[in-house]
């Protein structure tokens, strides 16, 4: 029973925390409200996901939620991947633009015709 | 000399080659009359040795990786007006005659680009597992972009003005030579390798690739993929 009101203080504070982002980041702040409302919903009907896992042919509900963190938390990781490395294009579009405009000509070569 | 080249930029990434960049720059100055070095944010004295020796010197203002400051080199070149582009190794592992045969052929053939092979050509004093390690790097490249390379990372190259602007490199680290291959096979550029020689020296093959880096590079490909 302790381990029930732990469990929902904690996806309360997930649901705050989407709620203080809705306006902002809509995508994250209804992604933290709807898998918060659902642990709650989980963990005071724990059968409910047994019964989802027996129609799919899993033993326990349990079982059902660990195969599902796997996959989203796999399709967490690529998608931060993919948005780490367009940032890193970002970052380096950036960077050789200063370079460019920063660049040191040798003294030798000050005759050169501009292009 | 010096009045025929003035159309040829010769481009150097170089991340703390500060003893030998001066050198290297040196040599070529004597025959080229634009070297610029890609200073890929160094924390020695790699910028101001290479302009001291009369190389333009574009500083990344962070470490940004090989990749990128070719893709630097490149765009500056074109900028400057370059004709031909030619990417040369800080480390003094690559010979000037080569880049002048190399030259010869892209002119002849009006290509876009001419690639060193070193397996084609001579090499001097390849230990053994960097050449184990090359080969593999060869078969993978041949299988994933299906072109017939005999040497997949070598850091020379010459391009034409229009070969140049048709690359885009966006693996900033050791990935971006596989990156080469794979636009030239997709955008059907006309390449053609030329034999050249590889200088290894203890400096260079300290320098150089690992074998561990081998899985980071494959890696990078794959992220590629994803997002492009």
């Amino acid at each position: 029973m302790i381990i029930q009101l732990i469990l929902t203080i904690l996806a309360l504070v997930v649901i705050c925390l989407g709620l203080v982002h809705l306006g902002r980041a809509t995508i994250l702040a209804n992604a933290l409200i709807l898998s918060g409302g659902f642990g709650i919903y989980c963990v005071w009907n724990p059968s409910s996901t047994t019964a989802v896992a027996h129609a799919l042919g899993v033993g326990r509900g349990t079982d059902l939620l660990i195969y599902l963190w796997v996959v989203v938390s796999t399709a967490l990781v690529l998608l931060l991947y993919i948005q780490l490395r367009r940032q890193m294009i970002l970052i380096t579009n950036l960077a050789r633009h200063i370079a460019i405009q920063e660049a040191r000509r040798p003294a030798t070569n000050r005759t050169e015709v501009e292009p | 000399m010096m009045e025929q080249n003035r159309d040829v930029w010769i481009l150097i990434a170089a991340y703390n080659e500060g003893s030998v960049i001066g050198e290297v720059v040196r040599e070529l100055r004597g025959q080229f009359s634009n070297v610029a070095v890609v200073d890929d944010g160094s924390s020695d004295r790699t910028g101001d040795i290479a302009l001291e020796a009369g190389a333009h010197v574009i500083r990344h203002p962070i470490n940004l990786g090989q990749g990128a400051a070719i893709q630097t080199g490149l765009t500056y070149g074109l900028a400057r007006g370059a004709d031909y582009l030619v990417t040369f190794d800080a480390d003094g592992q690559h010979r000037i005659e080569d880049v002048k045969s190399m030259f010869e052929v892209v002119k002849k053939f009006d290509l876009d680009v001419a690639c060193g092979s070193r397996f084609l050509g001579s090499t001097e004093a390849m230990p053994t597992s960097r050449r184990i390690m090359l080969k593999l790097a060869i078969l993978f490249t041949r299988f994933t972009t299906g072109v017939k390379v005999t040497d997949a990372h070598n850091g020379l190259r010459v391009f034409s003005a229009r070969g140049a602007k048709q690359i885009s490199i966006t693996q900033n680290r050791m990935a971006h030579a596989s990156e080469i291959i794979e636009q030239i096979a997709a955008r059907k550029l006309t390449m053609q390798e030329v034999p050249v020689t590889i200088k290894y020296t203890a400096y260079s093959l300290q320098k150089g690739q690992k074998i561990t880096n081998s899985l980071s590079i494959i890696m990078d490909l794959l992220g590629g993929r994803m997002h492009k």
